[in-house]
């Protein structure tokens, strides 16, 4: 039986009540204690042969006949007045087909842009050329000579911060009496910190292939979620749904910046319509960091009063942020509920500079408050003379202090306990003494919270026939996280199949098999139940035909690593027995994700310890280790969420100490907008990594009892490592990466 | 685009003699670069890998003779004890495909003030010798540098060789990037310890419109250092260290300020120097 | 103006016609169609491109098409032979060396560069022979070990 009822719904804290399709017949959790076969063993990715050997196909390799390529041009100030844009000229080129600017009535709607006349960024789309081939089109880029007259701009904080140059309303959110606990408090401590403009850089850039034809509109797209991409093709070109096809059968990396169909897919599809050829257009690497993401810069000031015991007694946040995503404040999300506090106060401001608008990346918002609020706890300890990891098990709580709703699971003191223990945090201090080397070291953590429950809504179909090869039809898209194998894994598992039985699809909204996007680390916890659900379908109706086949009650029958299995033991037969008499006929299965517990919050936890050594003459900051434990629920694959977690850390690291964008202060243009001189980590600067979980399932979250992991590894890294500076220098670097000028002036 | 892809010396003067200003190409890394993102068009490219002759070192007595096709893997491999600072330079350019393909030649010849096998060459007091048509002439790297990618190379010249002596005593190379690999230097120091004619000599990159000597540095520690052990007094290595901090002619840009640049150039002086002492009373003693 | 030239991939001859700045990237994914190797930044950054020319990795962006004729060119389309995965491929899925698996190519490549020219490095060897080959998605970590086991199980075959 399926209904509809009324459910609360979560994306990266954002609540929503809807009308959500739930299942009966959705199978219990997994029991805590309950041996699994598949899940929870190490397993290599389902489409692994396919990437390794070259045949993938990503957006960016899709070649279709009489495909045109598209070339961008962007603007090259701040902030300006387009004066000339020598369409002619670009139509005279060899091989260009279209041109588009801002003067042109595009078929779909946009509030602005996406072609501007007056660009308020450096790097915004002011024009797109469609050629036969993509020199053509960058001939055609260079033939519109742009000319463009400079209009003041504004990318410094303070000066925005003057101006009140806020974009909408200020955020505030408190409870309690702040002002007045700080002022009873016994011991206060004020921090401000700065966190840096980061870019996502995944591997493959921004880019779609649209195709428009009479029947129906095609649209390869580099993106993290297809259906909202399809949802936003059909609304802006007003087609239907059914209508629109989009595919991603690889995606190069995400990490947040890649949502929706992209202005790539809308100018491409609206090329397409007005070519009628396919057309391709993949952001170069320029285009990329310059206009297809960003994790905003923030300044942020935390006062935290605490007992003279270390009992927080009032937490106050203030934060800056330069130009982030509009609607949505999550920066103080950490300050109100990370510790116990009854008084608490965070204040959000967004300034609208001349500045690319943030979007998502890896954890957005939170890991830069946590960054800042983590800091400030360290000072907290430090202050009080209290060991660090003592004062955050003193103020742990158990409860969503917002809502004042319990989570469905919180395993964050065992964390701490873990993450003590690998790293050998109680004799930190050793690594004070002076060292042959030079190098001054030192031991810093920092605590994770995170959303990552997931929710409806989330459906899959499994359809298994003649052949014996079960087929998991989903709807998510796999940008790198593991998902699909994730999904392959839980499938087997439940359907009591080898793995090597069980293929798993996603990427393509043909089928109509809804997933959600992968962000907010919901992409597991969402998917895997409904996978379950279709799984334990398809294995009731097996046990059935088992019992018509072997003249046995289904009862008494069980499907266990591809054998049936009567519960005397008297029966053991390969199950291609049973699916071996289908013929062309099918046994199909669908499932769906239930709705999230009434009453509860669904958060995922952890701790990570980082030791650095820096050196006090060139400023250079390594981080030789991080100890990372996180609370996640289930971990269904270890492999993947291990190597989740190092990407994690890896991201954060260079958060902390080499990724920046800069800007020439007298144009606003960023002069590191390539890969040159934006450092991404190579694997020359990987510390060594120790990785653990507290593997206890979410049992009351769903039938899985999983939780999501795209977030939680990058959270606290950036903190872990500021704190292990403090711990080693005795100085703390009020803005990061702790570059080596930075760590010099810090020092000097 | 044409691409003239000579095989011989002469053909490749030649070539360049009817096409003065063409693009020329050994490894192609920085280049190529500057074409694909158009920053770069060129008519005419000659692509010199074909000429096998600037692709060789050779030795005479004191002096080491390199081709100025030598990549950088070979010049790693093979000279890494006749030229430990260029090797040890050599070593830090991009990664070991770029190293693979880029060569000391094109480092000279893109004069970029960033160029990691400047320093060496230009602390061990290197010569350039060009080729045209119209014969050869022998440039001292002090001088063919002239600015930031700037040098005396003629519309028809080419790069043929790079000179420089054997060397006479430790060599150090150190640099600061902004992450361990695949970096293009904030600054970088080559300092050139000569123990026969009893002299230091110090060159600076990425903190000047070109690689910069620092003559004052220079002249105090060579007076200062005992030659017969190799020591060297804490306040003259300071005070050493300090000049060379005050050579620098740096700038703030994307990679570093000034100010960082000339502290960490006195950190590496000190340390260079030191190490380059350490190694000479090793073999002192 | 363009050039008629020939380019050995993967042992196969490729007719093209080309224009003489067309880099040996664009000219191997369009005209030939092999789109294993990327373009992650066609500026030497990320190494997402590296084939082998003559055994040897290079970042094929920033080669001049026409400065491969004559030279053998592999991608890693021809790194394993028939159906079989190369060791380094097996391993790399086993040891968890693969994520969104953009850099993937490029890493293989590099990696058996190294080991034709080295076949049993260090972890240090391998760190500076995979230093031009960014990876955004992993960290690294699964890299390093799938090159190390199979250097050893080379060795061990050949041994």
């Amino acid at each position: 039986m399926t209904r509809l009822v009324r459910s609360i719904t979560e994306m990266e804290g954002r609540f929503e009540e809807k009308w959500v399709l739930v299942s009966d017949d959705e199978p219990e959790a997994w029991a805590s204690d309950r041996p699994l076969a598949i899940v929870g063993h190490e397993t290599p990715r389902t489409t692994g042969p396919t990437r390794v050997s070259g045949a993938a196909r990503y957006t960016t390799d899709v070649s279709l006949p009489g495909m045109l390529h598209v070339a961008a041009l962007r603007s090259p100030l701040a902030h300006g007045r387009v004066t000339g844009l020598n369409r002619e000229a670009a139509l005279a080129v060899p091989g260009v087909r279209a041109v588009l600017d801002s003067t042109d009535t595009l078929s779909f709607r946009s509030r602005s842009g996406p072609l501007y006349a007056e660009p308020e960024h450096a790097g915004a789309l002011l024009a797109v050329v469609a050629a036969d081939t993509l020199v053509a089109a960058r001939a055609g880029v260079k033939a519109l000579a742009l000319t463009i007259d400079p209009l003041p701009f504004v990318i410094d904080v303070d000066e925005a911060f003057r101006d009140q140059r806020i974009d909408g309303e200020i955020a505030e959110e408190s409870r309690g009496d702040v002002d007045a606990a700080l002022a009873g408090a016994d011991v206060r401590v004020e921090l401000t910190v700065e966190t840096p403009t980061q870019l996502q850089t995944a591997l493959e850039p921004h880019g779609a292939v649209g195709w428009w034809t009479e029947g129906e509109l095609t649209c390869w797209v580099s993106t993290q979620g297809i259906f909202d991409a399809r949802s936003e093709l059909a609304k802006r070109f007003s087609v239907a749904p059914e209508r629109v096809r989009v595919v991603a059968d690889f995606i190069g990396g995400g990490f947040g910046a890649k949502q929706g169909a992209g202005v790539e897919a809308l100018l491409a599809v609206e090329l397409s319509r007005r070519t009628g050829r396919p057309v391709r257009f993949i952001n170069d690497r320029h285009g990329e960091q310059l206009d297809a993401g960003s994790r905003p810069a923030t300044r942020q000031t935390v006062r935290l009063g605490a007992t003279g015991q270390g009992d927080l007694v009032a937490i106050d946040s203030e934060v800056l942020t330069s130009f982030g995503m509009t609607g949505w404040r999550a920066v103080n999300t950490p300050a109100m509920t990370l510790y116990r506090c009854a008084n608490a106060r965070g204040v959000e401001a967004n300034l609208k500079l001349h500045l690319r608008q943030g979007n998502a990346f890896r954890a957005p918002m939170v890991l830069e408050g946590v960054t800042a609020v983590e800091q400030a706890m360290d000072e907290l300890a430090i202050t009080l003379g209290i060991d660090p990891l003592d004062l955050r098990r003193r103020n742990f709580v158990d409860v969503d202090q917002p809502s004042g709703l319990p989570y469905t699971s919180n395993q964050l003191l065992a964390c701490y306990d873990r993450v003590a223990e690998l790293s050998g945090w109680v004799g930190r201090d050793a690594l004070l003494e002076p060292s042959e080397d030079g190098l001054l070291r030192g031991m810093g953590c920092a605590t994770q919270i995170w959303w990552g429950g997931g929710g409806p809504p989330s459906h899959a179909t499994i359809r298994i026939g003649g052949d014996g090869i079960a087929t998991v039809v989903t709807g998510i898209q796999d940008i790198g996280t593991g998902t699909l194998t994730a999904a392959q894994m839980v499938a087997a598992e439940e359907l009591g199949l080898p793995l090597d039985r069980v293929r798993v699809t996603g990427g393509d909204t043909r089928p109509n098999v809804y997933g959600p996007v992968a962000g907010g680390s919901q992409t597991s916890p969402s998917v895997l139940p409904a996978v379950r659900g279709a799984a334990a379908e398809v294995k009731r109706t097996l046990l059935q035909l088992a019992g018509d086949v072997f003249e046995a009650a289904p009862a008494d029958l069980d499907l266990v690593n591809g054998r049936f299995r009567s519960s005397d033991g008297a029966l053991d037969e390969p199950y291609t027995e049973v699916t071996g008499k289908l013929g062309n006929a099918t046994v199909d299965g669908s499932g769906m994700r239930g709705a999230n517990p009434d009453g509860m919050r669904a958060n995922t936890f952890g701790c990570q310890v980082a030791q650095v050594a820096v050196d006090p003459g060139t400023g250079e900051v390594r981080v030789e280790h991080v100890w990372a434990v996180h609370d996640i629920g289930r971990v269904i694959n270890p492999l993947g969420a291990r190597s989740q977690v190092e990407g994690g850390i890896l991201q954060g690291m260079a958060f902390a100490l080499s990724e920046e964008v800069a800007f020439d202060p007298t144009t606003g243009v960023p002069t590191n907008a390539w890969l040159d001189d934006y450092k991404i980590p190579s694997i020359a600067d990987v510390p060594a990594m120790t990785i653990a979980f507290v593997d206890v399932p979410d049992t009351a979250l769903n039938n899985v009892g999983a939780k999501g992991l795209g977030e939680p590894p990058i959270i606290p890294t950036p903190a872990a490592i500021a704190n292990a500076f403090r711990h080693a220098t005795g100085r703390r670097a009020l803005a990061l990466p702790l570059t080596r000028a930075r760590v010099v002036e810090t020092l000097a | 685009m044409t691409v003239l892809r000579p095989a011989t010396l002469a053909a490749a003067l030649a070539a360049r003699s009817e096409h003065p200003g063409a693009l020329l190409v050994a490894g192609g890394t920085d280049a190529m670069v500057a074409i694909n993102s158009g920053r770069l068009r060129a008519e005419v490219t000659v692509d010199l890998t074909g000429v096998g002759e600037l692709a060789s070192w050779s030795r005479s007595g004191s002096t080491i003779r390199i081709g100025s096709g030598l990549t950088y893997t070979r010049l790693i491999a093979e000279l890494g004890d006749l030229c430990p600072g260029l090797a040890m330079a050599s070593r830090t350019v991009g990664s070991p495909q770029i190293r693979n393909r880029g060569t000391v030649g094109g480092n000279v010849a893109t004069a970029s003030p960033a160029g990691d096998a400047l320093p060496p060459l230009v602390a061990a007091g290197a010569v350039i010798e060009l080729a045209s048509t119209d014969g050869v002439r022998r440039v001292p790297i002090g001088a063919f540098l002239v600015g930031p990618k700037r040098s005396l190379l003629a519309p028809n010249e080419l790069i043929t060789a790079i000179e420089l002596p054997v060397a006479r005593g430790p060599q150090q190379f150190s640099k600061v990037g902004p992450r361990n690999a695949m970096v293009i230097a904030v600054c970088s120091l080559a300092v050139d310890v000569d123990v026969a004619s009893r002299r230091v000599a110090v060159a600076i990159g990425s903190a000047g419109p070109t690689t910069l000597r620092a003559l004052e540095a220079e002249a105090v520690a060579s007076a200062a250092i005992d030659w017969t052990t190799g020591a060297l007094g804490d306040a003259d290595l300071a005070r050493f260290a300090a000049l060379v901090a005050q050579a620098a002619r740096p700038i703030d840009d994307v990679r570093g300020t000034a100010a960082y640049r000339r502290h960490a150039l006195a950190v590496l002086a000190r340390r260079s120097l030191g190490w380059s002492l350490e190694a000479l009373r090793r073999a002192v003693a | 103006m363009k050039y008629s030239t020939t380019l050995n991939v993967n042992g196969i001859d490729y007719p093209v016609e080309i224009e003489a700045e067309r880099s040996l990237l664009s000219v191997v994914r369009t005209e030939i169609g092999l789109t294993g190797p990327k373009e992650g930044c066609d500026d030497s950054e990320c190494g997402a491109c590296m084939m082998l020319l003559d055994g040897k990795a290079v970042n094929s962006c920033s080669y001049l098409a026409l400065q491969a004729q004559g030279h053998k060119i592999t991608t890693i389309e021809g790194l394993s032979e028939g159906d079989d995965l190369h060791p380094l491929q097996a391993n790399f899925l086993e040891q968890g060396g693969v994520q969104c698996g953009f850099c993937t190519p490029g890493m293989l490549i590099s990696a058996s560069a190294l080991l034709q020219a080295n076949p049993s490095p260090t972890e240090d060897e391998v760190r500076i022979a995979l230093s031009g080959n960014l990876c955004r998605c992993t960290g690294y970590d699964g890299i390093v070990k799938a090159v190390l086991i199979t250097a050893g199980e080379l060795a061990a075959q050949g041994a």
